[in-house]
């Protein structure tokens, strides 16, 4: 006696009727379902927004519908470059919003989410000086410039690699 | 049903008063407290029977508004929902010892040093009722432990574990908190992320960004740009070192299977078990904690140094003629001389720390592992040597004439000879245990795989011998005299292995170990001897005079069936790849991941990378005065030796 969709309430008391396969790709709602049963209650998710959650829910809906197999060698891997359309252009939000979605994918325990999302953040670093880190993310330097100069020596050896 | 749902809470004081973790060590075994352990342990198994029975007939809502609630964070924590398995918890939150310091039950803080948040001043929608609560499952597991209530004593074990992994809940659900309350708060900035979060995002990143970028932003980023975990999956992931999989077993041997096959009459070796060395010989794999950033930039600078060729040169002095063969282990290297005497040194201090001395004649082959050396000699015995006190600690007699290769593996110990006779010894004994007869030319070489030993002679033969049963399997005959030979277990998937046999006359050949049936046929353009056969995924790789060769396998792998085909057309194979340099004969050669490392009779060694495009070569290393007969390297040294009686450690990363 299985049901096909399961109620979730967000931290503002939102309650959203979801598919229950969507919700389950949630490692967490997952869990908490086998857990408890059949049940009609909404299951609380004090952690996360209505607002994020919505987008969680079109994150998984989307994907849910267009599953991309990912070879199991791959799985593994750490690259950049490998992020979908779809999940670029899901990611293309303010910085809070992106962190809002980092958190409930690792609260809710999406891998795809957590991943493509902590890319997305990866990538906004990549290649930029220190400088341009600090602007994109408002970080204060505290490094006195003989210090800069000290990690940068420090770190020398990784600037060739000999080939 | 009511008072049923009130059960819950008795079980939650029962909880905190026994749940105290200061207690933990033993509260429980303390047989006193059985009363107050049993009663409890009842009603929540009644408790939990009812909540179950009142989901299925869904009318009770109290009921199941009461599991509902319950539930919330528990389960959560039961599940482990943080998957970031990052381990940058500091290990004193996990010391029993030093967390609980309160009974009062509500108010959970503790004084572990990560817990920067609390819980008691803060306003969460989880009510602190349910904070405390503990996951369904524990209630199962407590139920199903009850239901055979038969000794005290494994109660009590069920208790402490209990405990224990209430415990465990404690500390997920502490951290657990912190994650809420950093939700709770509207994150701004970057580094308002959660640390876990953060080194997650780091990474994706390579090390040059994390070098000389990240870690330069400011004084917190850089920090958390230096956490191991990041490394160390940046250190395995570039340098191949893929964990576990890297050495896959080759020796599976089942020696009691050996034992069975000893025949009384077998055992005619003078017995000398007085003083061998039991030590076993384990390796230690518990992973300690490392700073894989000092490993990561150790290791890409060593390999910076071997693409370059910079490396500095320790020359050991000591031997009073040709050196011909070197090993290392570990910290030590095992050296061979043609006047019959081994050299035991320590590699990073370069001196003599034993000179074995025993043998009556030239040493042809030796071995060392753990804390054993044994070489096999033109004596016609075999002697077991300790690397650490440089005595003798046994002699293995039986073979008639020279011997000329010799394997170990655990006490089991396989050597061929001048007698034509495969001998097995028990190298904790000192008991020749099985003859293997069947050759009919000298044995030049020996090698073990599995149960399985292989033997190549003069007599232009292979023979493939079980040990279980002492027979030969295959004899696998070849138009000239075996030189060398190799086995390898990757080459199929089917687990089949594949033994590849070098001849005197330039020929090689693949053989199926299983079926004995031959693979393949290496068509060398070079009909001088074979001197050295190593294979490197699908490819292997041999030397004769001044060039090597690498041969792609492909196709030889596809099995031939003989069923279907009674005269099966062996696959022929043509060199891929040819490395030409050395003016004179290569004696030894060694390749590993994309690095060959080649030496001969022109005193050169020549260094090979095997990723680099055209022709593979980087550069020559010189210094040896005389023929350059063998060499090993491993991360970031080379060994060799040479006829002009040195051996040399380059080493590539001072």
């Amino acid at each position: 006696m299985s049901m096909s969709t399961v109620k979730l309430e967000s931290s503002d008391e939102k309650i959203y009727e979801v598919e229950r396969d969507i919700a389950c790709m949630s490692v967490t709602i997952k869990n908490m379902l086998e857990d408890i049963g059949d049940s009609d209650a909404p299951i609380p998710l004090p952690n996360v927004t209505s607002t994020i959650l919505e987008k969680v829910l079109e994150y998984c809906k989307h994907h849910h519908e267009h599953p991309s197999p990912q070879p199991e060698d791959k799985k593994d891997e750490k690259r950049l470059d490998d992020i979908p359309p779809y999940d670029r252009d899901f990611c293309k939000v303010d910085q809070p919003t992106l962190f809002e979605l980092i958190l409930a994918a690792n609260y809710l325990d999406i891998k795809a989410l957590l991943d493509v999302t902590c890319k997305t953040v990866a990538n906004m670093i990549r290649g930029k000086t220190p400088e341009e880190i600090r602007k994109i993310f408002n970080i204060k330097n505290d490094f006195t410039p003989d210090e800069e100069e000290q990690i940068r020596k420090e770190n020398e050896w990784c600037e060739d690699k000999g080939n | 049903m009511l008072t049923d749902s009130f059960s819950f809470p008795s079980f939650f004081q029962w909880t905190k008063e026994n749940g105290s973790m200061k207690n933990i060590n033993n509260s429980s075994i303390n047989k006193g407290t059985d009363d107050r352990v049993d009663k409890p342990q009842e009603k929540k198994l009644k408790s939990l029977n009812n909540s179950n029975s009142s989901n299925n007939s869904n009318n009770n809502m109290l009921s199941c508004q009461t599991a509902c609630e319950v539930q919330i964070v528990p389960m959560a924590m039961d599940n482990d929902c943080r998957f970031l398995d990052y381990n940058i918890i500091d290990q004193s939150d996990l010391d029993l010892n030093n967390s609980f310091d309160d009974d009062d039950g509500m108010d959970y803080q503790t004084s572990s040093s990560t817990s920067t948040t609390t819980t008691t001043n803060t306003t969460t929608s989880i009510s602190p009722f349910s904070l405390i609560t503990y996951p369904l499952s524990l209630l199962k597991s407590i139920a199903k432990n009850n239901n055979n209530s038969s000794k005290k004593e494994e109660e009590d074990q069920q208790l402490i574990e209990q405990q224990l992994y209430q415990y465990q809940q404690y500390q997920q659900h502490q951290q657990q908190n912190q994650q809420v309350e950093s939700i709770k708060k509207k994150i701004n900035s970057f580094e308002e992320l959660p640390l876990e979060i953060i080194v997650h995002i780091f990474s994706f990143l390579d090390y040059k960004d994390l070098n000389t970028r990240v870690s330069l932003v400011n004084k917190n980023i850089k920090e958390i740009s230096e956490v191991y975990t990041i490394w160390k999956y940046l250190y395995y992931s570039e340098f191949r070192l893929a964990k576990g999989n890297k050495k896959k077993k080759l020796f599976h041997l089942d020696i009691n299977s050996i034992y069975n096959n000893i025949t009384p009459t077998a055992a005619t070796s003078k017995l000398n078990n007085s003083n061998v060395v039991t030590e076993s010989i384990g390796n230690n794999t518990t992973e300690i904690f490392k700073d894989y950033k000092q490993l990561y930039k150790k290791r890409f600078i060593v390999e910076k140094n071997w693409r370059r060729g910079i490396c500095s040169v320790q020359t050991l002095y000591g031997h009073q003629d040709g050196v011909w063969g070197v090993q290392f282990h570990g910290d030590m290297l095992v050296s061979g001389c043609e006047d019959g005497v081994m050299k035991v040194w320590d590699i990073n201090e370069g001196e003599c720390l034993n000179t074995l001395i025993g043998h009556q004649d030239v040493v042809n082959s030796f071995h060392f592992e753990g804390d054993r050396i044994i070489s096999g000699s033109d004596d016609s015995t075999l002697k077991m040597w300790n690397a650490h006190t440089g005595q003798c600690v046994n002699t293995f007699r039986g073979h008639q004439g020279s011997v000329w290769m010799l394997e170990f593996k655990d006490n089991c110990l396989v050597s061929g000879g001048d007698d034509k006779m495969v001998r097995v010894w028990d190298t904790n004994t000192g008991q020749l245990i099985q003859n293997l007869e069947g050759h009919s030319g000298r044995i030049y070489y020996v090698q073990m795989g599995n149960n399985l030993v292989v033997s190549g002679a003069q007599d232009r033969s292979c023979r493939v011998w079980d040990l279980r049963s002492s027979e030969c399997v295959h004899s696998m005959t070849s138009n000239s005299p075996v030189h060398c030979l190799q086995i390898n277990g990757d080459l199929w998937d089917g687990g089949d292995w594949a033994v590849a046999s070098g001849h005197n006359n330039g020929s090689i050949s693949i053989w199926n170990l299983r079926t004995g049936s031959l693979q393949a046929m290496l068509s060398n353009p070079l009909c001088c001897p074979v001197w050295h056969i190593q294979f490197r995924k699908n490819n292997i790789f041999t030397s004769s005079c001044n060039d090597l060769h690498s041969w792609n396998l492909g196709k030889a792998l596809e099995p031939v069936n003989h069923s279907l085909d009674p005269t099966p057309t062996q696959h022929q194979l043509t060199s891929s790849k040819v490395f030409k340099g050395h003016t004179k004969s290569i004696k030894h050669f060694q390749v590993k991941d994309n690095r060959l490392v080649s030496g001969g009779l022109d005193n050169k060694i020549k260094v090979w990378d095997l990723d680099k495009p055209g022709n593979n070569y980087l550069y020559t290393l010189v210094g040896h005065t005389k023929s350059v007969d063998w060499l090993e390297f491993k991360k970031d040294k080379l060994i060799s030796c040479s006829a002009d009686h040195t051996i040399r450690i380059w080493d590539f990363y001072s």
